[in-house]
């Protein structure tokens, strides 16, 4: 399910031996800047829908929650 | 006994049936013992008022007796995994920050991977600090501890640090930034607090034990309150370690598949995460709208919604948090936790949700609104005796002798004693069952183990009516849509004064006296009854500067003070030598960091 042959390659620089007496703001900044690999987080449906269009719906049988639009 | 340590299926409905049955059966009988004893002088209103009062507030109590006697009933029971296979996952663990001291919290990440290391396992774990601090001074305090954190370690490409430029969201949003921006580089996500620390081996076994079911979305550890000083903290240690697996161990047993997740010590894996937990901002403005305060319980719900297993392993040793060192920060602290929970009233209903997720949000609510039934129940009763209407001691016309109603007053003792017994006993059964199996052996031995259950009794006894007072206090300010904030966490030396606890508890005084004046008035015959809460109101400025005080009893020892967990020793180590090597904080840090540590009636 999480293969690590899946994940997105981890900036070289991420990767790099420590060069020598880099600043704090270097190294915030540089090397250890966090990774880049994005992933998607979508917006959940927290509260309860409570449109009529939405009562109906679910009603009928079909399910409304998950993401939020 | 693995069938009932972990119950599934029909067994755990019917666990579940059970506890639920066994606290309504409590919390009944407390109604119609209560409705005896009001018909003895005839059963007014206020009576049946008073009865229902008792029964929410009877049920309440019954619920975490019988989660305690259910967790009493079996062993903590760890999964069975092959310690010897190898780690494939990379996992990031979590350091989130806001206004922290660095030197505290960095040395942390410093002493968790010198565990890591002496583990001499070759997993791939990184940290990540997740800094929402805004003061600018402090920020810059942080970049230079980060700097010497990463040189010490040798960690560059292993250490990162990131600061917010907005904290959007709060720690929810400080974690879903990390997701979006940096998620798919790790399989596991070990989310922390400032002051949490966790030994290597321990973090290796939640890694392993997530990487071998894959249908699991989140382990939860249990914490243990560490380095507790004054008399409070120390209290508060002594119940989370001692009492507090066994009640987890019931909780655990009730969980199923939606178990919780308490913000941290806890680990996720980061795909189930950012599937599941997106968090939008609710509808409306703070304290019921606005971004989701006590976001962990909502997440947890999430997960399970999504069909992802959320799982307490309360097995695991070697995950250490710290805590309040007075009842001014813990009331601080409760203040958010109370707004969070009250929240949680608009997410109950949300689609798709387990029924015991929402079971959960209720008992989070719960948990703040019972003192207010309480606090009803005394003052109905209180004022039950201005509606009573003048005994008749003469119903039958032309009979010259007198007749005296029946005195139930028995019935009112058996309930108030019942009601102890559900405080009292699950306590003193675990302190029996702790000298049995020999677990007492690391908190001084069995007599020892007694007299510290003894003496956390009667501290709890005599702090709970002002720790209730300020909890009633902080349901109101969010009824009344007063939005508490997000105020730093104090951490550390947080003795107070007896001018200090009186500027934060002058109110609890004012209503505690006027209680008893007015209860002398209107019903004198249960001053004796009242004062064990009116009392403590009474001396709440005392007792708050006493229970901040260093404690130095044998009383309450915990095993972390018997033998140093390895991490613990870890870390004053690397904290002894940092102190040094950076001068004392700067204004900044103390202005921020510990002003409102010397400021009580602003908590």
């Amino acid at each position: 399910m999480t293969s690590t042959s899946m994940l997105p390659t981890v900036p070289a620089t991420a990767d790099t031996t420590r060069p020598q007496r880099l600043t704090p703001e270097m190294l915030i900044y540089g090397p250890c800047a966090l990774p880049s690999a994005p992933m998607a987080m979508p917006a959940q449906q927290i509260e309860p829908d409570l449109r009529l269009s939405t009562r109906l719906a679910r009603l009928l049988g079909r399910r409304t929650f998950g993401e939020s639009s | 006994m693995d069938w009932l340590a972990r119950p599934r299926g029909a067994t755990l409905i019917a666990l579940r049936a059970l506890a639920l049955g066994l606290a309504a059966m409590a919390g009944l009988g407390a109604f119609v013992l209560f409705l005896q004893f009001g018909e003895a002088d005839g059963l007014q209103t206020l009576d049946v008022v008073r009865a229902v009062l008792i029964l929410i507030s009877t049920l309440w109590l019954a619920w975490g007796a019988v989660q305690a006697l259910i967790g009493l009933t079996t062993l903590p029971n760890p999964p069975r995994i092959d310690p010897s296979k190898p780690i494939e996952g990379r996992t990031a663990v979590l350091v989130p920050v806001y206004n922290e001291d660095p030197i505290s919290t960095f040395s942390r990440v410093a002493a968790m991977d010198a565990s890591l290391d002496a583990t001499g396992d070759a997993a791939r774990v990184d940290f990540a600090i997740l800094s929402d601090t805004r003061n600018e001074e402090i920020a810059a305090r942080e970049a230079a501890v980060f700097a010497h954190l990463v040189e010490e370690r040798d960690a560059v490409g292993r250490f990162f640090y990131r600061r917010r430029l907005n904290n959007i969201g709060k720690k929810a949003g400080n974690i879903e930034d990390f997701m979006t921006r940096s998620g798919g580089a790790y399989d596991y996500a070990l989310i922390l607090d400032a002051d949490s620390l966790m030994e290597g081996e321990t973090i290796l076994t939640m890694i392993r034990r997530i990487e071998a079911e894959p249908d699991i979305g989140l382990l939860q550890s249990l914490p243990r309150v560490i380095r507790g000083r004054s008399r409070f903290a120390r209290a508060m240690q002594f119940s989370a370690a001692f009492f507090s697996p066994v009640f987890a161990r019931g909780l655990a047993m009730l969980q199923g598949r939606t178990g919780p997740f308490w913000g941290h010590n806890a680990i996720v894996r980061t795909r189930a995460f950012a599937e599941s937990c997106g968090l939008p901002a609710l509808r409306g403005q703070p304290p019921f709208g606005g971004h989701v305060m006590s976001h962990d319980y909502v997440e947890a719900a999430l997960l399970a919604r999504k069909g992802w297993r959320v799982r307490l392993d309360d097995d695991l040793e070697g995950s250490f948090e710290e805590g309040p060192e007075n009842i001014i920060d813990h009331a601080k602290r409760d203040r958010r936790w109370c707004q969070g929970n009250l929240q949680h009233a608009r997410i109950i209903g949300a689609p798709g949700l387990c029924g015991w997720s929402r079971f959960v949000f209720a008992q989070g609510i719960m948990a703040y609104i019972a003192p207010l039934f309480w606090l009803g129940f005394i003052a109905a009763s209180v004022a039950a005796p201005l509606f009573v209407p003048a005994p008749d001691y003469f119903p039958e016309p032309y009979w010259p002798f007198p007749y005296f109603p029946p005195s139930e007053a028995s019935k009112a003792i058996g309930l108030a004693i019942g009601i102890f017994g559900l405080l009292l006993v699950p306590k003193l059964l675990i302190a029996g069952r702790a000298a049995l199996l020999g677990h007492a052996r690391n908190f001084g031995g069995p007599t020892m183990g007694f007299a510290s259950t003894l003496a956390e009794l009667a501290f709890s006894s005599l702090t709970a009516p002002v720790l209730l007072a300020f909890a009633t206090r902080s349901v109101c300010q969010v009824v009344l849509g007063r939005d508490g904030g997000w105020p730093t966490n104090n951490r550390g030396d947080g003795r107070l004064s007896v001018n200090e606890g009186f500027a934060a508890s002058w109110w609890i005084v004012a209503i505690g006296l006027g209680g008893l004046v007015l209860t002398y008035i209107f019903s004198p015959g249960l001053l004796l009854w009242l004062l064990p809460v009116g009392l403590p109101m009474l001396a709440a400025p005392w007792l708050i500067s006493w229970s901040s005080q260093t404690s130095r009893s044998a009383l309450m020892t915990v095993p972390s003070e018997v033998e140093l967990p390895p991490v613990v020793a870890l870390h004053n180590r690397i904290l002894s030598r940092w102190d040094n090597a950076f001068p004392a904080p700067d204004a900044a840090l103390s202005s921020d960091s510990s002003d409102s540590r010397r400021s009580p009636a602003h908590a």
